[in-house]
């Protein structure tokens, strides 16, 4: 994504609808209009009867200070779903903008995803990235049904900050230039 | 007594710790737990899982492996000690007590297998935890020295803190014979599939247990009709629950946790209800209210009538397996009768307290609610369903033997 994208008028180009296009029930037309919101970009890491796994989550977000929450949402059919599950803590990593790779990677078909990448286990043993910049590490607090997605909130028990970098932000299907 | 031979010398002998008297020791062990327990109660249930740090400490309690034998380092308590824990921690929290309770069966029913699987299990891990469901799987293919086992398991609860599972299987036996069995499947080789998004008791993690052509050896199946008769695997006959009546204490051992929770409602209505004004009415006070003395009295009977009752079962039980044999055809029923009958007693007893208590207690911030939808849920499980449990005991009394259920 080139830096003029950015500066053009985003509601002249799409936000003019027709009517089908408007249909919020058509996944396409939703998923279009929604990529308009800019999403952080994080790896959800845990270990799984004693094997890593991850997975690239592109709606995280804070919750609450008081508890310490943050949650994230998973479609249901999602394979690594069943194996987060049986985890009683997860890692949440977050990207910082020179690692879309990482994103890739843990987008890439289970087995292979945490090949090649660098890694330390949090206070629990979960996976946490080298080059992540924060890495939150949780509690299960509250698992919710909502559609076609798993809601995970977690309780925040430790936090370290790794790296000041600019974040990694998903924008109308491309990483944004920071 | 089964299969033993003229002067062989019996095996695990040992029978402290057993007989029909409470282990008070063992119950303070719970009761001590219960704040603890409380404090996580909410997180529980909104987690749908025991937090670990509640397991972690019930285990380190040692309320985990009640009727493990002691040669194992369990306790080899007796039935009427194991309700009363659970009722206990489920004073605390109606999920973990759920939890609690069906782990310790389950564990109980794995100790009870042949001395091979009962090694593969313990001796490998004296803190192993069982779960489990007698529903067979959808494949059981007779392959050498075993069977190649597939299928799914829906609430198997408890699942999320076992290490093996004893699972129901369809084996191949002879025209006309019962072919179910039970499967000990170590944790290693299931997945756990979250379908346990429920109203009440949401926290005991009774999700489904799904297997993928798991080769299970002779060894770790045992029959489930062997069972029901007590004729179990396990070689250990000295042992008080080598004779328990296995559908008797796994039917009963189900409402445990109801007890637990009539005791809570009843504490909490007694320490908020007193002065709480009756609203649109001249009482300022509701202990000063006839209506709600007459409704709280009328739940605190009932609780006692279904706390009578289970001493009652639960001494059947640890009498008839101290004497090495199973309770008579009409006491399974009569126990299955009142299986049922303590459920139906302690959701009723809640429904008037919550009554007692007014709207205010279905709020979801409200302790009192997620009590109501506990006991709610748990009443209804298909092992405890009154109704059923009447006609069956019903039928025994007017002479008609021909059972539609295990007993």
């Amino acid at each position: 994504m080139s830096q003029s994208t950015l500066t053009r008028n985003i509601a002249s180009e799409d936000i003019q609808m027709t009517d089908e296009s408007a249909d919020p029930t058509n996944p396409a037309n939703l998923r279009h209009v929604l990529s308009h919101v800019p999403t952080s970009v994080v790896v959800v890491t845990a270990m799984a009867r004693g094997v890593p796994v991850g997975l690239t989550v592109g709606s995280f977000s804070s919750v609450s200070l008081d508890p310490p929450l943050v949650n994230f949402f998973i479609d249901l059919k999602s394979r690594t779903w069943l194996k987060l599950n049986e985890a009683n803590t997860f890692t949440v990593n977050v990207l910082g903008k020179d690692h879309e790779h990482l994103c890739r990677a843990f987008s890439r078909p289970s087995a292979d995803r945490f090949e090649g990448i660098e890694w330390s286990p949090s206070p629990s043993g979960n996976p946490v990235l080298r080059e992540a910049s924060v890495a939150l590490e949780c509690s299960r607090y509250k698992i919710e049904i909502l559609g076609d997605h798993v809601q995970v909130v977690g309780r925040v028990r430790a936090m370290q900050a790794q790296a000041p970098d600019l974040p990694l932000v998903f924008y109308r299907g491309a990483f944004l230039k920071l | 007594m089964t299969n033993l031979l003229e002067g062989t010398p019996t095996l695990g002998a040992e029978k402290a710790g057993a007989g029909v008297e409470v282990d008070t020791e063992l119950v303070a062990r719970a009761t001590a737990l219960v704040p603890l327990i409380r404090e996580h109660a909410q997180e529980t249930s909104e987690a749908r899982r025991v937090v670990p740090e509640v397991m972690t400490a019930i285990e380190e309690s040692g309320l985990l492996n009640l009727f493990v034998p002691k040669r194992y380092g369990g306790h080899g308590a007796n039935m009427a000690t194991a309700v009363q824990v659970i009722s206990e921690v489920s004073r605390a929290d109606g999920s973990t007590g759920w939890a609690v309770s069906l782990l310790n069966v389950c564990t109980w029913f794995a100790t009870t297998f042949s001395e091979n699987a009962q090694e593969e299990i313990f001796g490998a891990n004296p803190n192993a935890k069982v779960c489990g469901i007698f529903t067979p799987g959808s494949k059981s293919e007779r392959v050498e020295g075993g069977y190649l086992v597939s299928g799914r398991w829906p609430y198997s609860s408890g699942s999320f803190a076992a290490d093996w599972a004893t699972l129901g299987i369809a084996i191949d036996v002879a025209e006309g014979e019962d072919p179910r069995a039970l499967a000990a499947i170590p944790s290693s080789a299931w997945t756990i599939d979250p379908t346990w998004y429920v109203t009440g008791m949401k926290g005991s993690g009774s999700d489904t247990i799904v297997v993928e052509d798991h080769f299970v050896p002779d060894h770790m199946v045992q029959r489930f009709p062997d069972m029901r008769e007590a004729n179990f695997l396990t070689p250990y006959t000295g042992e008080q629950n080598s004779h328990m009546a296995f559908i008797p204490v796994a039917a009963l051992i189900l409402v445990a946790p109801q007890l637990g929770l009539a005791r809570h409602a009843l504490e909490r209505t007694r320490s908020s209800l007193p002065d709480k004004p009756v609203a649109y009415s001249v009482y300022t006070a509701a202990k000063n209210s006839p209506t709600h003395q007459i409704g709280v009295a009328n739940a605190a009977t009932k609780f006692h009538l279904a706390e009578l009752l289970m001493k009652q079962a639960c001494l059947d039980i640890d009498t008839n397996a101290a004497e090495g044999h199973l309770p008579t055809m009409e006491v399974r029923g009569r126990i299955r009768n009142d299986t049922g009958v303590v459920a139906e007693l302690v959701k009723d007893g809640i429904d008037a307290l919550l009554t007692a208590n007014g709207a205010g207690s279905f709020a979801d911030a409200n302790t009192m609610s997620r009590i109501w939808r506990d006991a709610e849920i748990a009443g209804r499980h298909a092992y405890v369903s009154p109704e059923v449990g009447k006609e069956v005991y019903g039928k025994l009394l007017l002479g008609n033997n021909d059972l539609t259920m295990d007993l």
